[in-house]
């Protein structure tokens, strides 16, 4: 939560220019909408204005006159007229409403199609709470900004406009006194706004910094505990919370001294109008019914002043919020497809890997001209250390990262020469986690392809012996999955994982296995799954399990990006070197030999 | 309601004062101002009279003079009002994190992190706090309003009175009616979008599932569905909300058309003079905002008490662990630890640990091994009475954990965690941790033992680098090295370790043990570990197996009896040899 405030701080400025640049193709397609919600608000303002004229009216004519069907006249028009305007409100509202939710909706989906398509190293330098803080709340501000700021700037400004008319038109010399008023009214809100606006900024500072500390004190409460510092961690938060408490005290009682300030310049306002209109009525100049009209106007008068202070906020965040958005739209960063890309066919001979050097980050190089070849129908294990290029294999291999040197071919294809999805058609990718969607098991087996047929998957997951502890679930594969999967056991995530693999059936299996240790009899059930998944297919496996290791056509030892050495079990054994050494070891223990160890 | 009121009052009490300020500026307030519509009347019903301009001067005189004494009443109120908004904010926030500052891990397992942090921002600074002032107070003000406004209007013209607040009440009880249909609405709302913000999750966090399987397209559609449903929800809330919003705004206007009926007839009939009509008319104003005010108090109400539970419900647990009354001081330099048949329990059922037998003496190594969930950590977290076993006791040179000094025990405990968990602080400051005795002799030293110099070297500002939010970001391993260091800088009698070497290489974990055991020679320290040559070279190794000590002795002793230690043992060999662990 704190990383969005701190994010308000360091957001680049737009100016209201660019933002009318960026927003006017999103309203275009409504032109139509928003001229007719721009007619609605005259006609809306209209009717309020009418209000204190028939008021006007009543007392100057229908009262003065003793006339009482005249009044009920009067009174049946302003209430029709009050009528017609709620009307033309409610129908105003819905259509900027309709118009803003499509607007948004349209950006939305902008926003995620750009982002679906971005590279994998945009989603590792971009957390999965900024994008969707991006998506939801900056898209939410911006929503805000045109529904009910706009709207409500615009209108009030119609009102002050209209009301000024009415009131020049029926005494010039009272309206040119109210007018005086005015510049001292927008100077109190220029240094309200001056400031305020920094004392709720340092305010909302405050509140992130209280959020900060609670979620670390909170999360390493058992370290103060033990420690015994409880007593110096609530007074330091008695100290952070107190910051927060100052400024934004501060901060509300000048919102309080101004406010009050602008009513009582208001009733300044009515003495003023009391008392030269007053003079005015008594010899007679003007009516008593245009005085009490003035008097109306006045209140009306200084809600929009209200109005635009509560307005600031909301455009103060929307404009920081545009301003990520439109950034983020205008940011690139994918891997392409090539401009003529080449037809693919069914795997048949092999993949190569031809001197393959990569890195993630300038020429910090993970692989270093790894080579190897991949024949159909084998099966291959990748072991080393932890950061020593298995992954990055992976990586390149599927294109999720672009490497620099070499090259990878499919069957003698350059795989920069397909289009990805050609490319990644080709492999079934099993990862340590299941990574699971909203969604029901079958969709989720599936990733919700509707092509793939219910049987398709079933028999696919029986293969795996997933099908029985699925159907053994109260909704079967209409299950909906709790958050990330969170009722199923570590077992059932990794066959549920298979199980997928072996629906979209592919000719290459690349797997990384979970190194998270299992119980003896869920470890059964899951080889033998493995067995099933990779008969007559071709397998690239990170091994985590001997195991495989031991099961492999061939092992790629990789270490620090390098394959230091190849070969099955059997001949790396037989090589004497760094993996022999290994099994050696384990094969002097198993005989009971136990020696002292480096 | 009546809850929430008592428990608002354990705040209240405390700014009596201020309170009293309130209620009484609010009464003076609701009086002053029912006397605004009043001068009107006299200066309307003067000018129809024409009366002299020096009369006109002195009602305006006297409207300026209401005016001014509004001005100042209400900012006093409104002011004293917002500083106690503010003050109830931090007076809740502060009681309830003092409170849970004092309370178990049982209490950290049933609530995660963001969620209690969500209790102590969102549910009080958005929810509760305005209410349990403003919230309150303006429907106060309001009723006062209402019941000044009335009672004027009465004393003008009974019967037009009765005409003009008629409609009142109505206007509350439909406010109250409508508040839960547009509830309703929005939690559909609500859904649709938290549908949405699962549905980019998921999709955001399997990004390499998606693009391995070419479901981007897929994904689009997921999401443009759910973008159109909750645009549809939003669309259909609001023309819910803009009827009543509609209504809300303009129901005033009724009042407005019955003063003019039935008071322009009044005025023609010659029961009402036109100063009344005038001020009728400001009355109706005056009242109708006051009802807004006291719809909102039900509707807000209700979602406060909704907060104040949420806060209530943390109050529910209580603290475990005390001082006990009269403390037992220890005697020696050392520590010698004895667990005696030690169970432990969460809820009475499944145990995590029992019948855990051992004594460890001053300066002896005890590793605890065993796989994941086997209770390695549940047996260290007891010795510094993070919580107390259910069954059995522990002792500390043979006096019972429960009855030593809770203060001297854990001054004497050096902890590292499993995770480093520092602090957004200096580095200093993380190895210091808010204790005063620790000099900075003691932090260079343990520094230097827990090998952070040659790190600190990097940082141009060294010991005084911040780290956390607004400063660098540690590696795992330098900050695996400040959490030791952290322990360390106590000069504790009684280190433990829980799996907390992970992030250093090899060895830095063996020049760190060196320095260790040259060092605090009369150390008791308790590991927990993985690593072969850590643990080979313990005094006592405790194997667990969930929840019991199933195997114990020296690393050659346990090698020799060929159970479960040996396996382990072996595989984690295997393991680090291939680089797979």
């Amino acid at each position: 939560m704190d990383s969005v405030y701190y994010e308000e701080e360091k957001a680049k400025r737009i100016s209201l220019i660019e933002l009318n640049r960026q927003l006017k193709p999103l309203l275009k397609p409504y032109k139509g909408r928003l001229a007719l919600g721009f007619l609605l608000l005259i006609l809306a303002t209209t009717a309020t204005i009418t209000g204190p004229i028939l008021i006007k009216r009543a007392v100057d004519v229908d009262i003065k006159n003793s006339d009482y069907s005249g009044l009920m006249v009067t009174a049946a028009i302003y209430m029709g007229i009050q009528i017609v305007f709620l009307i033309l409100n409610y129908l105003q509202r819905i259509n900027l409403e309709w118009i803003g939710q499509q607007a948004m909706a349209t950006l939305r989906k902008r926003l995620f199609n750009h982002i679906v398509h971005m590279s994998m190293k945009f989603f590792n330098e971009n957390p999965v709470g900024r994008l969707l803080s991006r998506v939801e709340s900056d898209t939410e501000s911006l929503r805000m900004l045109f529904t009910n700021t706009i709207v409500t700037l615009l209108g009030d400004f119609l009102l002050l406009v209209g009301m000024f008319g009415v009131m020049a038109y029926v005494d010039w010399r009272l309206t040119l006194i109210l007018a005086a008023l005015a510049p001292v009214i927008l100077i109190l809100t220029y240094y309200y706004q001056k400031i305020t606006n920094p004392m709720f900024l340092r305010a909302r500072k405050r509140m992130a910094d209280i959020a900060a500390f609670l979620t670390e004190y909170i999360q390493g409460m058992s370290v103060v505990q033990i420690f015994n510092r409880g007593e110096q961690v609530r007074q330091k938060s008695y100290e952070v919370n107190s910051r927060k408490f100052k400024i934004e005290t501060k901060a509300e009682l000048m919102v309080v001294l101004f406010f009050n300030t602008v009513f009582f310049t208001e009733t300044i306002a009515i003495c003023l109008i009391l008392w030269f209109g007053g003079k005015m009525a008594l010899s007679r100049v003007i009516t008593v019914g245009t005085l009490l009209m003035f008097i109306q106007y006045i209140r009306r008068f200084f809600e929009p002043i209200f109005h635009l202070s509560e307005q600031m906020h909301i455009i103060q965040k929307a404009m920081a919020g545009s301003s990520r958005i439109f950034s983020l739209l205008a940011h690139e960063q994918r891997v392409k497809d090539p401009e003529s890309p080449l037809l693919v066919k069914p795997f048949e001979k092999s993949i190569v890997f031809e001197n393959v050097s990569f890195a993630y980050k300038d020429e910090d190089w993970v692989l270093k001209e790894v080579s190897f070849e991949l024949p159909k129908g084998k099966r291959y294990a990748l072991i080393g250390v932890t950061g020593g290029g298995k992954t990055s294999i992976i990586n390149v291999l599927l294109r999720f990262y672009e490497f620099q040197k070499g090259r990878i071919l499919i069957d003698g294809i350059d795989i920069r020469e397909m289009k990805l999805t050609d490319l990644r058609h080709y492999f079934g990718l099993v990862l340590q986690d299941i990574y699971l969607f909203p969604g029901n098991i079958l969709d989720n087996l599936r990733l919700s392809d509707g092509s793939i047929s219910e049987e398709r998957v079933k028999k696919a997951a029986s293969i795996i012996s997933a099908d029985k502890f699925v159907s053994g679930m109260k909704d079967g594969y209409a299950s909906l999955l709790a958050e990330r999967g969170g009722n199923l056991s570590m077992g059932e995530r990794q066959l549920l994982s298979f199980a997928r693999a072996m629906v979209f059936d592919p000719e290459i299996l690349i797997l990384d296995e979970a190194t998270s240790s299992i119980d003896p009899n869920t470890e059964e059930k899951i080889q033998s799954a493995l067995r099933r998944l990779q008969e007559g297919r071709t397998s690239l496996t990170i091994a985590h399990r001997l195991q495989t290791v031991l099961d492999a056509d061939q092992i790629l030892v990789i270490r620090r990006g390098e394959i230091i050495e190849r070969g099955t079990h059997q001949q790396l054994l037989k090589l004497g070197g760094y993996y022999s050494d290994l099994f050696k070891l384990q094969f002097q223990l198993a005989k009971g030999e136990v020696k002292a160890y480096a | 309601m009546r809850e929430l009121a008592k428990w608002l009052w354990r705040f209240w009490r405390l700014h009596r004062s201020a309170l009293a300020v309130i209620i009484i500026f609010s009464t003076a307030n609701g009086a002053i101002k029912a006397a605004y519509p009043y001068v009107l009347k006299f200066i309307f019903d003067g000018i129809e009279a024409g009366f002299k301009i020096e009369d006109l001067l002195h009602y305006i005189l006297m409207f300026l003079g209401v005016g001014i004494s509004v001005y100042l009443v209400y900012m006093t109120m409104q002011g004293t009002r917002a500083y106690m908004n503010m003050r109830m904010e931090f007076r809740f926030r502060q009681w309830i994190f003092e409170y849970i500052s004092r309370l178990s891990p049982s209490f950290y397992h049933k609530y995660t992190t963001g969620d209690i942090v969500t209790r102590l921002t969102d549910d009080i600074t958005e929810k509760l706090a305005w209410f349990s002032c403003s919230g309150i107070f303006r429907t106060l003000e309001a009723v006062l309003m209402v019941v000044f406004g009335i009672a004027a209007m009465l004393t003008i013209n009974a019967k037009l009175t009765l005409f003009a607040i008629g409609p009142l009440p109505l206007l509350v009880f439909i406010f109250i009616k409508t508040a839960t249909i547009l509830h309703q609405r929005f939690d559909t709302v609500q859904k649709a979008i938290s549908h949405i913000n699962d549905v980019m999750e998921s999709c955001f966090s399997g990004i390499k599932v998606v693009k391995a399987y070419s479901r981007e397209g897929a994904q689009k559609n997921v999401f443009s569905d759910a973008v159109d449903k909750r645009k549809k929800a939003e669309v259909r809330a609001v023309m819910t909300h803009g009827i009543i919003d509609s209504l809300w705004g303009h129901i005033w206007q009724l009042g407005v058309v019955i003063v003019m009926l039935f008071g322009g007839k009044m005025v023609i009939d010659g029961d009402l003079t036109l100063g009344g009509f005038v001020a009728f008319n400001s009355y109706v104003l005056m009242l109708i905002y006051p009802m807004f005010d006291i719809g909102q108090f039900v509707v807000a109400g209700r979602r406060g008490v909704v907060s104040v539970n949420r806060l209530r419900e943390l109050e529910k647990f209580t603290p475990e662990i005390e001082e006990p009354s009269v403390p037992l001081k220890f005697e020696s330099d050392g520590m010698e630890i004895e667990f005696r048949e030690v169970g432990f329990s969460y809820d009475g059922n499944r145990f995590a640990v029992k019948n855990v037998s051992f004594a460890a003496k001053p300066g002896d190594l005890v590793a605890l091994v065993g796989p994941v969930g086997s209770g390695k950590s549940t047996v260290l977290n007891m010795i510094p009475r993070l919580f107390d076993p259910t069954e059995g006791e522990i002792t500390v040179n043979g006096k019972n954990l429960k009855y030593l000094s809770l203060e001297e025990l854990r001054r004497a405990i050096g902890y590292v965690p499993q995770e480093p968990l520092l602090f957004s602080d200096t580095i200093e400051n993380n190895i210091t941790f808010h204790r005063e005795w620790v000099s900075a002799q003691s932090i260079k030293e343990s520094a230097e033992m827990a090998q952070l110099k040659s790190e600190l070297s990097q940082f141009k500002d060294g010991y005084h680098t911040r780290v956390g939010t607004r400063g660098v970001n540690l590696s795992g391993g330098q900050k695996q090295r400040v959490s030791v260091a952290r322990a360390l800088a106590g000069n504790p009698k009684l280190l433990l370790l829980d799996d907390c070497t992970a992030s250093l290489d090899a060895l830095t974990e063996q020049e760190l043990w060196r320095q260790l055991r040259q060092v605090m020679p009369k150390a008791t320290c308790f590991l927990i570990s993985h690593r072969t040559h850590t643990v080979r070279n313990a005094d006592l190794i405790l194997v667990f197996d969930q929840g019991q000590i199933v195997e114990r002795g020296t690393h050659d002793s346990l090698i020799e009896l060929n159970g479960l230690y040996r396996q382990l043992y072996e595989k984690q060999l295997l393991a680090e040899s291939v680089g797979i662990a």
